[in-house]
């Protein structure tokens, strides 16, 4: 069923696809986002708006889109998910960036995303180069 | 797809696919739809609680759907979803006498895809017999199978504490409410869906583990780790988590996890 031989990458991807469901729930369904924006947030009003929750909603969908990219990457050969496990990387270099910048600005309460960002960054490098899909490798 | 030549089951179990989309999606993702469509049901936190659960399950069917799309049929998921449509149906019925409704889409969707599967079935081939696997399970893997024994054992205890206290669930989680409807929806999850996973753990137990079965387990169980996180973070300061209810879901989804990821390579 899963493709990918290296036992270590397997638990660090279904981490990661663990921790993208329940990014993904926490955004969709309203009482977590709220519960969500108002640990996080300081200028949170604790009122969800319907533009609002659009929004918020689009950001669960796109950890949920991760999700199913995470889940395809375990059952198909690895060489088939280079693409997406670089994507991963950037994405999760570039959300790690803005997170710092976010909670060393004040506007992020909780350090927890700023970690979670920096662990997934980590992950998906370790799994990029355990997997020998690094940028000038041969596949 | 399904890999079959035969049309007649390639369309069937895409009605099937279509139907566990359309019903998980709207129970799990647009409950304000669901309870548009049926206003009998109230549109409390304890109905949308278990109406999220089924829709989940519903989805976790899905993915058994998708996988045997790309692997082939297995008798398995027909030895699982069959008894838990009959049992759907008289849940609906039980339900529909009660609340008087009279939104009848479920349960003729819910008739409409036990035909389906039953033609798939017979244009499947599959017997009314169950060859019996050289071992138990069909696995030397100790662990594996003591796991499913004691996953099957627990579904068991589920049932049983479910007639013990049928309102327990209700009154001990945080934001339930002891109501009707709620322990009819709590009759559904905690005890026919349970029956049918019954069903499908003696069919592997006598002809061998199904990876379909195994795939929507972990499916099941990936989803409800991350909902279990979701709602313990959610419960109000102060306020007791229902810790029975989730060491019970977690000690499943290890279970279901172990067992996968253990016996992964065989399927």
């Amino acid at each position: 069923m899963i493709k990918i031989e290296d036992n270590v990458s397997i638990v660090l991807l279904s981490i990661a696809l663990v921790f993208n469901l329940m990014y993904a729930f926490m955004h969709i369904f309203d009482p977590f986002a709220v519960l969500f924006l108002d640990g996080i947030s300081q200028s949170f009003n604790g009122e969800m708006t319907a533009d609002l929750d659009a929004m918020v909603s689009n950001v669960g969908w796109f950890f949920m889109i991760f999700a199913i990219g995470i889940l395809m990457t375990l059952i198909v050969p690895k060489e088939e998910s280079a693409v997406f496990l670089r994507l991963m990387v950037i994405a999760t270099f570039i959300t790690s960036i803005r997170m710092i910048a976010y909670y060393m600005d004040g506007q992020l309460v909780d350090p927890a995303p700023m970690v979670l960002s920096i662990l997934g960054f980590i992950g998906f490098s370790i799994v990029l180069r355990r997997l020998g899909l690094n940028k000038g490798t041969t596949l | 797809m399904f890999n079959t030549q035969d049309n007649v089951i390639r369309i069937g179990m895409f009605l099937i696919g279509l139907m566990l989309l359309m019903y998980g999606g709207m129970m799990t993702f647009n409950l304000e739809f669901f309870f548009s469509r049926y206003p009998t049901i109230n549109a409390d936190q304890t109905n949308s609680f278990f109406i999220t659960w089924t829709g989940i399950n519903t989805l976790a069917f899905l993915a058994g759907v998708y996988y045997m799309g790309y692997k082939g049929l297995q008798q398995g998921f027909f030895v699982f979803m069959i008894p838990l449509i009959i049992g759907n149906i008289i849940w609906i019925y039980m339900a529909m006498s009660a609340s008087g409704g009279d939104n009848y889409t479920g349960m003729i969707s819910q008739i409409a895809a036990l035909i389906i599967l039953l033609v798939v079935r017979q244009r499947a081939g599959y017997k009314f017999s169950y060859p019996k696997a050289a071992t138990a399970w069909g696995t030397d893997d100790k662990t594996s199978a003591n796991l499913l024994y004691l996953g099957a054992l627990l579904t068991v205890i589920g049932i049983v504490m479910y007639f013990v206290d049928p309102s327990a669930v209700l009154r001990d989680t945080a934001g339930l409410e002891v109501t009707a409807q709620g322990q009819h929806y709590a009759l559904g999850i905690f005890v026919l869906t349970p029956i049918a996973i019954l069903f499908a753990l003696a069919y592997q137990w006598r002809c061998g583990v199904q990876g379909v079965l195994l795939s929507m387990g972990a499916f099941w169980s990936a989803i409800m780790i991350a909902m279990i996180f979701n709602n313990l973070a959610a419960t109000a300061p102060g306020t007791e988590p229902n810790m029975l209810l989730a060491g019970f879901l977690m000690v499943n989804c290890i279970i279901n996890l172990t067992v996968f990821f253990r016996l992964q390579d065989k399927f």
